[in-house]
């Protein structure tokens, strides 16, 4: 898989901290890319130096190969955390005036614009106002804003926040839609639950650095505690001195589950046979870590 | 069309269509005319009810000297009656004059007594019936023969031609009064447009702000591009404002001259202007007719060179405004809210009352150094200007004032630039002058 996005050694200075420290970064073609970290770790100047709203005071960025130049924000859809809209403005003028500033023709955006509209069944907003829309309404129509250009970097920064579970549905499913439509997805957001499901590749950064890099089922894997979850169906299970421990117990409606943390060295196999050999198994399987225990490990590090 | 086009043709329609546009552009030269010839009107207005004044003449020397007129119905009491106390207030009597001497040589003799406050209009009525007629009793007690007709031919009043001599010795009939208003005018104009528009530029960087569609514009475009693509659009505005008006205050000088011209005379036209009489415009000759008047007018205004004027007041429009409208960017860029500007707002507001100041002082002294300072620093100098151009302003200073304007005004817009581009995307942060400096160095 080739990267569609290259960062090297970004540093960013400002007055009184630096923001980015050396950040090496590859987002590779066609893929829901995870930017991760805490609030300040400097993700949203990441974001704006591949936006061309700010420089880098070091470091190069590469799109597609070659050194990212103003041209090519025409090619990036960006959606900020803190977004808004002209409010006097009516939502029909609003997205062509933006899909024009990102160098579309008028008459393209206007046949872009009633695809979306058409697609969330909203065509009836057009001419509204956007102040006469309700919040969650205007999150979708910042979002079509966002992609209506047909953006080969899509930059969604928490773009769940403001919507209701079903509209928080009907936004993965775009956005999955528009990775298969051959998009890149930059997503940063703190929803872990999302990054697991969407993601396939993380970057996690922390004190303005990258502290965790790669894909998501590597990720967890590397932060794996051998912790499995283990079903039997006679008693609970007693420990094995030199093969696991338990770590905890407790009785299910049928069964008894046990959490069992494996000794260095030991291999599943092993286990189970252990196990097997005294107990009927149910149910055995291994415990990777969630995102969010991995992002709180490495950021309480 | 490039992306600062787009920008400049959203941020024009949207103000331009706006109905509170339409309406201040329509409304503004009535308020203005009606500010000029309200008081004049108002003071037209004669009380409707005729008020009876009880004269009490003691001395019994001025029986009917005062006559009744529209407003006033003078009521000699039949018996000059020893004191006013018969004649007490509420027997329907406004006010109660009393004469209780001979006035030429007693001039203080005489009273008026009322239960309210004595309006100066019957005081002056008083004085204007009494007075001439008080003089005349006097010249006639002098005793030498023909007095009153010496006396009414040694008056003089002089008119003093004022002409301007142009470069190849040519006369041109010019008047300092004329001069002097249209400096007036156009530095009032020229100050309140560097500074309403200026203010809907900091309205507009700040709205922008708090709506938070900054970050998704300056993806779009540089925060350069947003910048000056709002300034430019905004400084059209101003021109279509200004463009809407001239032909206005045309049309409607036009209009007005005709439909004057049928029911009064251009001297009561220019009798009833307050302001023309403030700048001592109407000190003409009594007993001159009206063609002469208004050949007068003429030629006062054949002295000004009005394309000048206008053609100058564009220049110093726009390089006034893109000044003063960079640093209203830049301020604007600075703070989350509109109260917040105020401690970013104040040096330059007060610059820009000092230049108004210096502007109206120069009226009077248009070529003095004050004026003429004024007019060459670009912090003043778009509104001493115009004071001066009614008098003819040496082309080098003209030259160097407008290029000094332009200079500094693209410094202006460059620093600006780099304050807004940083300041737009700080939110919730009070930021410092000092901070403010630390930013021309950030790179982007």
């Amino acid at each position: 898989m080739t990267n569609i996005l290259e960062a090297r050694g970004v540093v960013k200075q400002y007055a009184n901290h630096r923001a980015l420290d050396g950040v090496d970064i590859d987002i590779p073609e066609n893929c829901i890319y995870g930017l991760l970290g805490p609030n300040g770790a400097g993700k949203t100047t990441f974001i704006r130096i591949i936006n061309r709203i700010t420089a880098a005071d070091e470091g190069t960025i590469t799109l597609e190969g070659k050194q990212l130049c103003d041209n090519d924000i025409s090619r990036i859809g960006y959606l900020p955390e803190e977004r808004g809209l002209y409010k006097k403005m009516k939502v029909s003028e609003q997205m062509i005036y933006l899909a024009r500033l990102k160098g579309m023709t008028k008459k393209d955006a206007v046949s872009n614009m009633n695809m979306w509209l058409d697609k969330f069944d909203i065509a009836e907003w057009k001419s509204k106002k956007v102040e006469e829309l309700s919040k969650g309404m205007q999150q979708k129509i910042q979002f079509i804003s966002t992609v209506i250009h047909k953006p080969k970097i899509v930059i969604l920064d928490e773009p769940f926040s403001g919507f209701d579970p079903v509209n928080t549905e009907i936004m993965k499913k775009e956005i999955v839609e528009l990775k298969n439509e051959g998009a890149t997805i930059i997503l940063s957001t703190h929803n872990m639950n999302s990054v697991e499901e969407m993601c396939d590749e993380i970057s996690l950064i922390n004190h303005s650095k990258v502290m965790l890099q790669g894909n998501v089922n590597h990720v967890r894997q590397q932060f794996k505690k051998h912790l499995y979850r283990v079903v039997v169906a006679e008693d609970m299970i007693s420990s094995v001195n030199d093969i696991y421990d338990i770590v905890e117990s407790k009785p299910l409606t049928t069964g008894y589950q046990s959490i069992i943390k494996s000794k260095p060295g030991i291999g599943n196999n092993n286990i189970i046979r252990n196990i097997s050999d005294n107990y009927t198994i149910e149910c055995f399987e291994e415990l990777l870590p969630s995102m969010q225990e991995v992002f709180i490990e490495v950021v309480k590090k | 069309m490039g992306k600062i086009g787009l920008i400049i043709e959203r941020e024009y329609l949207s103000r331009v269509n706006k109905k509170s546009f339409i309406i201040m552009t329509l409304v503004t030269p009535l308020i203005m005319i009606a500010m000029m010839g309200l008081p004049a009107i108002l003071a037209g207005i004669k009380d409707s009810e005729k008020k009876s004044i009880a004269v009490v003449d003691n001395s019994k020397l001025y029986d009917n000297v005062l006559k009744s007129n529209n407003e006033f119905d003078f009521i000699y009491a039949p018996d000059a009656m020893a004191s006013t106390v018969n004649m007490s207030p509420g027997d329907g009597y406004y006010a109660i004059i009393v004469i209780d001497n001979n006035l030429i040589e007693k001039p203080d003799a005489i009273s008026i007594f009322s239960e309210k406050t004595i309006p100066s209009s019957l005081k002056n009525e008083v004085c204007i019936q009494m007075n001439p007629w008080l003089s005349e009793r006097k010249i006639e007690n002098y005793e030498i023969p023909e007095l009153k007709d010496i006396i009414k031919e040694s008056s003089v009043n002089i008119n003093i031609n004022t002409i301007k001599w142009d470069k190849d010795g040519s006369e041109t009939s010019s008047s300092a009064e004329a001069a002097s208003l249209i400096g007036l005018l156009s530095t009032t104009l020229i100050y309140m447009f560097i500074f309403a528009y200026g203010t809907m530029i900091i309205n507009s960087v700040i709205q922008e702000k708090t709506n938070r569609i900054v970050e998704i514009m300056v993806s779009s475009v540089k925060p350069f591009e947003l910048m000056m693509g709002k300034i430019i659009a905004v400084a059209f505005v101003g021109l279509t404002q200004f463009m809407i008006w001239i032909l206005l205050i045309f049309g409607a000088m036009a209009t007005f001259s005709i439909v004057s011209g049928m029911i009064a005379g251009p001297k009561e036209l220019l009798e009833m202007n307050p302001m023309m009489a403030a700048q001592g415009m109407e000190t003409l000759p009594a007993g001159i007719d009206d063609s002469a008047i208004m050949s007068k007018v003429t030629q006062m205004l054949a002295g000004i060179n009005f394309a000048q004027i206008v053609i100058m007041f564009i220049v110093y429009f726009i390089g006034g405004y893109l000044f003063y409208a960079s640093i209203f960017a830049a301020i604007g860029s600075l703070v989350d809210q509109e109260a917040d500007s105020q401690q970013f707002m104040i040096p330059v507001m007060l610059i820009n009352i000092f230049s108004l100041y210096a502007g109206i002082y120069s009226v009077s002294n248009p070529d003095g150094p004050l004026a003429v300072w004024c007019s060459m620093i670009p912090l003043t100098s778009p509104v001493v200007m115009m004071v001066r151009l009614p008098y003819d302003v040496p082309f080098w200073q003209l030259a160097t004032s407008v290029v000094l304007l332009y200079a500094t005004a693209m410094i202006t817009i460059k620093f600006a630039a780099k304050i807004y581009r940083t300041g737009i995307l700080m939110y919730g942060k009070k930021i410092t002058y000092k901070e403010v400096i630390k930013w021309f160095r950030y790179k982007y």
